[in-house]
């Protein structure tokens, strides 16, 4: 997949947390499950463990048996933390759930920042390009901003330790650290002889999660990366602004949105439905359902919800109350299937471990449960061809009588940019080839009929260029065309 | 599946062997287990989905992932948890064809029911049929009796009566049947002399009386005028590491290290002969399903006994499991690697093998061929050449 620029933002964390990406927890009580639970809480739990739930006394022998004999008799020497964690992730692969799930003190921390969308650090969005960690942009109003660091920053080392050789995680792992400390940063720049030096002092960042735009007739749209502590706040911000400004109707773009907080959807809704509506149910094990009612007025304009197969959970429910509760239009494609609500607990001892549980299902206001169904759009839309393509592999040089993927990614671009090949099955035929001298002789490039790194960079470039223009976006261009008719 | 007669005993003990290839000890054993931050651990995240989960949750289940998880990730196929459920199958299989009169035996309608005598068992010698319904034996009732009790009474020494009671569909009256119980053991040895006084002995899997029965054979062939010995461990899976101690024994001079075992903590225990070794040439067989204590064999000949091994790389397993019964009191089962063993010259073959000394393929057709078929086995056939020139 082509990344828009904006979707890159978020990629630096992304990238890290990339296993539980679509299982980003929708969270019943946000504000309480990260918090520390106190020493009380804890030791009650406990209590309740040993009295009324978990295995019988012989049970637990039994795992117990098991983990001595592993301790004493298997021929190598095993840590004995990850053998019990194996035996918590064990338990939880039987229950069939893929959003049951226990995270490491590690992955604890990698999650909880993802999921609060802030971490500590100099709020810079980087990437590797040449092998040397990028700039690609600095966040707005971030201590990176602040102190002068620009796009196209070249990241050579950080208070004196070398950059050169390690992966972008692990940069980004060395440029991070705590509120207050300082990263002594050494940059090189185009334009400047020698490396410059610039002093950021950490702190909070805050990961931008609406971003806003009024189009062409009016047509307010606000794109939701995720539903995150205060995304629900900066979604109505902007709205207010956009109604100001004078919109007549809104496009809420949820594609790709893995979810987040529960509240925060809920919160985000509520104004948008008529009082008394029904945002979303949820059910527990037992079978009871709890309504959650809109407290507020609703609008007087049509709202569209841009869905994809990337829209799950929170923008599920999202997707689900706009069409059930305010009679509001889908467009796009089928959503993700994420129709459960997980919880976060510390897991009973005080190492960091966490254990997400599903421990509900949510049904839409009509009480549909979506899970591993999706919410079918009212409109079906595909996106053009090179929207689903993989970037071009540079690693190879493609030319007359290549076969695979690669040259099939190819095609696809060749077609997508107006030079036909006239086949998209992955043979680089002298048809193909034919296409591919077209579209270096029009772009000045030595006309080699092969696909070196030079011509990868020139057609990766234009492709983005078209990815990132809203006429190729033809889901967006069937909700302006849907509001427009309205 | 259906699998009948012979055929299915073999597969069944194979079946079980192959699970639990190599040393079988049965231990209830009172290790320490988890630390009291490890208990509250685990039960407090089992007590968090018993509360919490969506779902109704199956313990039983989730005791076994649990146990399952943990060992997985040592990521040791021969480290194995088998739970009740497995070990109850197991337990029915095992009673199904152990009568001691050579049935295999169900419950079908509440009767104790042959699916079919075994071939050339005292049972298929006294008459019994296949949906003969067995109702007493020697004058006590099955009536209301657990397969696994019924099998206890049809059970019994060799030589000794069992009358049987039998209805017979078709036949009005209760038949009586009498039939002598023999032993119903499968055979793992098998000898063969061949041209030129060379004696052949193949050993299908190194179980309780492998050995004695490896050296009654053995014995009989020095007997006939054996002059050189092939012992073929082709195909065989392994099996009890005693038994394969006490095949190399006697083969082995006296004081020559037969294997060496090595813990964790890298104490080994060595296994020295206390035989008088043979003063003829031995030829070892191997192929790539010769396991476990098929290696060891292999490697014991080759550097305790001056032996030459023809045929296949073998497998590569050069380690010991051990399997522990669990607190549970369920019947289930931990089969565990406990140790790594070494030849005598101290090469580990963990996952390598070992090499033969001439290398012989079998030809293409001869895997789909009966392995009696001595003129097609080309590595037979290398293994006499070199013993007729020895």
């Amino acid at each position: 997949m082509v990344l828009k620029r904006s979707t890159v933002t978020i990629l630096i964390i992304l990238s890290m947390i990339i296993g539980a990406v679509l299982s980003i927890t929708i969270v019943n009580w946000s504000t309480s499950i990260f918090a520390e639970q106190d020493e009380t809480e804890q030791e009650t739990m406990k209590e309740e463990t040993k009295d009324t739930f978990g295995f019988t006394e012989t049970d637990l022998k039994k795992m117990s048996t098991v983990f001595g004999i592993i301790g004493n008799d298997y021929y190598k020497e095993m840590d004995k933390t990850e053998i019990i964690d194996g035996a918590i992730r064990g338990m939880l692969a039987s229950l069939d759930d893929p959003y049951t799930v226990y995270y490491d003190a590690e992955q604890s921390k990698m999650f909880r920042e993802a999921v609060n969308s802030s971490i500590t650090g100099i709020g810079a969005e980087v990437t590797m390009e040449d092998n040397r960690v990028t700039v690609v942009s600095p966040i707005k109003d971030s201590p990176a901003e602040q102190a002068g660091i620009r796009a196209k920053d070249q990241i050579i080392s950080v208070n004196g330790e070398s950059l050169e050789g390690l992966t972008l995680n692990d940069a980004v792992l060395k440029i991070r650290g705590p509120k207050g400390t300082q990263a002594k940063l050494e940059i090189l720049r185009s334009g400047f002889n020698e490396t410059i030096e610039i002093i950021v002092v950490r702190d909070q960042i805050d990961i931008e999660t609406i971003q806003s735009e009024m189009l062409e007739g009016n047509i307010g749209y606000i794109e939701i990366k995720q539903f995150s502590q205060h995304t629900s706040d900066r979604f109505h911000e902007d709205l207010t602004q956009l109604e100001s400004e004078g919109l007549q109707s809104l496009i809420i773009d949820v594609r790709n949105n893995p979810g987040g907080f529960l509240d925060t959807a809920i919160e985000l809704l509520d104004p948008l439905l008529e009082e008394g509506k029904i945002i979303v149910q949820v059910e527990d094990r037992q079978g009871n359902r709890q309504e959650t009612r809109s407290k507020q007025g609703g609008k007087p304009y049509s709202i569209v919800v841009l869905t994809n197969n990337g829209s799950a959970s929170a923008s599920e429910i999202l997707a689900g109350a706009i069409r059930e509760s305010a009679d509001g239009i889908i467009v796009g494609e089928n959503t993700f299937g994420k129709g459960t609500v997980q919880n976060t607990f510390p897991s009973g001892v005080n190492d960091g471990s966490e254990l997400k549980v599903t421990i509900a299902k949510w049904l839409t206001p009509n009480g549909n449960f979506i899970n591993e169904v999706g919410i079918e759009p009212d409109y079906i839309v595909e996106q053009p061809a090179f929207y689903t393509v993989a970037p071009l592999r540079k690693d190879e040089v493609l030319s007359l009588e290549s076969v695979g993927e690669n040259v099939k990614t190819l095609q696809i671009m060749l077609e997508s940019l107006g030079f036909n090949p006239e086949r998209s099955d992955g043979f680089f035929d002298v048809k193909t080839e034919a296409a591919l001298k077209n579209f270096q002789a029009e772009n000045g490039l030595s006309v080699t009929g092969k696909v070196d790194e030079l011509t990868a960079n020139e057609i990766e470039k234009q492709i983005i260029a078209k990815f990132n223009d809203p006429e190729n976006d033809y889901q967006l261009q069937k909700a302006i065309k849907v509001l427009s008719g309205s | 599946m259906f699998f009948r007669g012979r055929t299915v005993i073999m597969i069944v003990t194979l079946s079980m062997m192959i699970g639990s290839v190599f040393t079988f000890t049965v231990v209830n054993m009172n290790t320490t287990g988890f630390t009291n931050v490890e208990l509250k651990k685990i039960s407090s995240v089992i007590g968090m989905i018993e509360e919490e989960h969506y779902n109704q949750v199956d313990k039983t289940k989730m005791l076994d992932a649990a146990i399952r998880g943990m060992v997985d990730w040592l990521e040791d196929p021969y480290t194995v948890y088998y739970d009740a459920e497995h070990m109850k199958q197991m337990d029915e299989l095992n009673y199904r064809f152990s009568s001691g009169i050579g049935t295999e035996i169900a419950m079908e309608e509440n009767r104790v029911t042959v699916i079919s005598p075994v071939k050339n068992s005292p049972s298929e010698q006294a008459g019994i049929q296949a949906r003969d319904q067995i109702i007493s034996v020697n004058g006590e009732s099955l009536e209301g009796l657990s397969l696994k009790e019924a099998v206890l009474k049809l059970r019994g020494p060799k030589g000794t009566h069992a009358n049987l009671e039998i209805i017979r569909p078709g036949v009005t009256e209760p038949l009586k049947i009498t039939v002598v119980r023999n032993n119903l053991e499968v055979e793992t040895v098998h000898l063969e002399m061949l041209e030129g006084n060379i004696g052949k002995m193949k050993i299908d899997q190194f179980s309780q009386y492998t050995a004695q029965h490896f050296h009654e054979g053995l014995r009989e062939l020095e007997d006939e005028g054996m002059q050189s010995l092939i012992i073929d461990v082709r195909s065989n899976p392994g099996g009890l590491l005693n038994s394969v101690v006490d095949v190399l024994n006697p083969l082995l001079e006296n004081g020559k290290l037969i294997v060496q075992v090595e813990d964790k903590e890298g104490n080994r225990k060595q296994f020295f002969s206390d035989g008088n070794g043979k003063p003829y040439p031995i030829v070892v067989l191997t192929n790539h399903g010769s396991a476990s204590a098929s290696e060891i064999l292999a490697g014991a000949i080759k550097d305790s006994a001056d032996g030459i091994i023809v045929g296949e790389n073998t497998f590569g397993k050069g380690t010991v499991q051990k399997t522990f019964l669990t607190a549970g009191e369920d019947g289930s089962q931990l089969k565990i690697t406990t140790e790594r063993w070494l030849t005598p010259a101290g090469r580990v073959i963990h996952e390598k093998g070992i090499e033969p000394d001439i290398l012989v393929e079998q030809p293409l057709f001869f895997a789909t061929n009966s392995l009696e078929s001595n003129h097609s086995d080309l590595q037979l056939q290398k293994a006499v050449e070199i013993l007729k020139q020895s």
